[in-house]
């Protein structure tokens, strides 16, 4: 009976996407950040009905971020007014969107879930200020600079395989994404305009080699890491007053 | 093509850039014995860092950039070591009780609106100072430069210098050739300790003046000495900041210092074929043009109203 019900359940959910899974695959499932790393390619891909489009989302972990506000001072002097901390904002938001998606416009993907007006509605700032749309459209400004967030309006290509439609997205990974766990999102839909279908998977940015001996160091041993870095600096002054002294020009 | 990651600023740079870059600032500082983080934290902030991470990184090159220096100068004898010790504890003392005074003014409100009004005013009246008093004396002297500068020592017997006299714990200091209490270089320090962590740096550019003028040092000495404090006060800042903060990179530190220690090097002998005054108006119209640029930061509206938080 227990089977049964779980079987039952198992069918229900199957039947809220009813036309198959989107199966994508993503390229590489690791990136390894190392000591020349300067931003990564990714590709993701998979098959959809020939008369569906997809939408890919690129979701980093939920994050506190600090940021200073400037404001007038005595009606003439521009400085920091207040300091603001974001909360829930997602370290990176990347939006791969078919060109004729997106020339739906804004309120559309924000019936899907998709864009910035989705992001503005989770974070919340502190201390709340007047004015958060216009310190949002900063905020974005600052992420948009950094290529942490984006929206690629011509994000999505396809060909055909048969009866299937195969789309293809190349993610550029900014050389600022922080290390972590990322979630890819894959929507599916419809010639309606209704999402059919989703599917998510992850993929993780990883230290390696010297970049990884520094940050471990930094952070699990501090005080050491502290000192031989003062060591070092004040060797490499050292054996450049030595070279430079043989060359006879210190006199 | 010749980037390298920063695992600490989390972002990666180009190598020639950031080489480049500690070059430069390492030459302004074997000339005029400023640590230069006024100028490069700034441009570090411009090429992607994090303010934090970019603010501790440059004091981790400093201590390289600055040994080097010091090494120089030692070598020329520009290195007065007894007021360098002297200045430096006067630093330390006065650095924390700056630091109590910054928490202050934050739990009062508006502290960066003093911050940039003390830096400014600060800025805008020892470069003009010194501007105004090396041209007169670049003026006047044709004579001999440096051998009259340590014989001039004591001009009149102004109220300052029967101040100075005054006071107790009288010593020698052979190098600069100046004789005055201990408590001068101590009391002095405290102050320059107090100004340098209001603003958030090293107190170089507001070392040389004081020394110049209130502890009447000959110049180039004073070039060597300043250094030589600066050196233990970034070794202090450095290790501080790894330790409370994770914010030292030390492969962005490593890059700049690879620069920072030559152009230190060059800097020396650029500084040693210059002048004392001639030393004094170069860092003079430094020292106006940052604040010329503060001034216009402070008046221009800004591009975007939210910035990152943390550094300078």
């Amino acid at each position: 009976m227990k089977h049964v019900k779980t079987l039952i359940f198992a069918l229900m959910i199957l039947m809220c996407f009813p036309l198959g899974a989107i199966a994508f695959t993503h390229v590489p499932k690791t990136i390894y950040i190392g000591t020349t790393y300067n931003g990564a390619k990714m590709h993701i891909s998979g098959e959809i009905g020939s008369n569906e489009d997809a939408v890919v989302q690129i979701l980093g972990s939920d994050q506190e971020a600090h940021f200073k506000l400037k404001g007038k001072v005595w009606g003439i002097f521009w400085m920091t007014v207040a300091h603001l901390t974001f909360k829930h904002s997602p370290s990176v938001y990347m939006l791969y969107l078919p060109h004729h998606l997106a020339t739906l416009g804004e309120s559309q993907l924000e019936k899907w879930g998709f864009g910035y007006p989705v992001i503005y509605s989770r974070i919340t700032i502190e201390p709340p200020p007047k004015n958060k749309q216009q310190i949002f459209e900063d905020f974005l400004k600052l992420k948009q600079k950094d290529k942490l967030y984006k929206i690629e309006d011509n994000g999505i290509t396809y060909t055909m395989r048969g009866d299937k439609k195969v789309f293809d997205a190349v993610v550029n990974l900014p050389p600022k994404i922080p290390p972590g766990r990322y979630e890819i999102k894959v929507y599916r839909i419809g010639p309606d305009k209704h999402i059919r279908g989703v599917e998510t998977d992850y993929f993780e940015i990883k230290l390696k080699g010297f970049p990884l001996f520094i940050s471990q160091m930094a952070f699990n041993h501090s005080l050491l890491y502290g000192i031989l870095a003062v060591i070092i600096a004040v060797m490499a002054g050292f054996l450049m007053g030595f070279l430079f002294k043989d060359k006879g020009g210190a006199h | 093509m010749f980037h390298m990651y920063l695992p600490i600023a989390g972002n990666s740079v180009n190598i020639l850039l950031i080489l480049g870059l500690g070059g430069m600032v390492g030459l302004l500082s074997g000339i005029f014995g400023v640590g230069g983080g006024f100028l490069m934290t700034p441009l570090l902030i411009m090429f992607g860092i994090p303010p934090t991470v970019a603010a501790a990184s440059d004091s981790n090159q400093i201590v390289g950039a600055s040994t080097s220096g010091t090494v120089a100068h030692y070598r020329l004898g520009n290195v007065d070591v007894k007021m360098g010790i002297l200045l430096l504890i006067g630093g330390v003392i006065g650095g924390d009780i700056g630091v109590h005074i910054i928490k202050v003014l934050r739990a009062l409100g508006n502290a960066d609106f003093l911050i940039n009004i003390t830096y400014v005013i600060m800025l805008g009246f020892v470069g003009s100072y010194m501007f105004v008093e090396s041209l007169q004396s670049l003026k006047k002297s044709k004579a001999p430069e440096e051998t009259q500068e340590i014989a001039s020592t004591p001009p009149k017997e102004s109220i300052y210098v029967r101040f100075m006299k005054s006071l107790p714990f009288q010593m020698h200091f052979e190098k600069s050739g100046v004789t005055m209490s201990a408590f001068m270089p101590l009391g002095l320090g405290v102050f320059v300790g107090i100004l340098a962590a209001i603003m958030g740096v090293g107190g170089g550019f507001i070392m040389v003046p004081v020394m110049v003028y209130l502890l009447r040092m000959p110049m180039h000495v004073v070039v060597g000495t300043s250094l030589f404090q600066i050196l233990f006060t970034c070794i202090n800042v450095t290790i501080m900041q790894s330790y409370s903060n994770h914010t030292v990179d030390f492969v962005l530190a490593l890059l700049l210092l690879l620069g920072s220690t030559v152009g230190a090097q060059f800097g020396t002998r650029i500084s040693k074929k210059l002048k004392g005054d001639q030393l004094k108006i170069i860092l003079a119209t430094i020292v106006l043009l940052v604040m010329v640029k503060m001034l216009v930061s402070l008046l221009s509206k800004p591009a975007l109203m939210l910035t990152y938080a943390g550094g300078h």
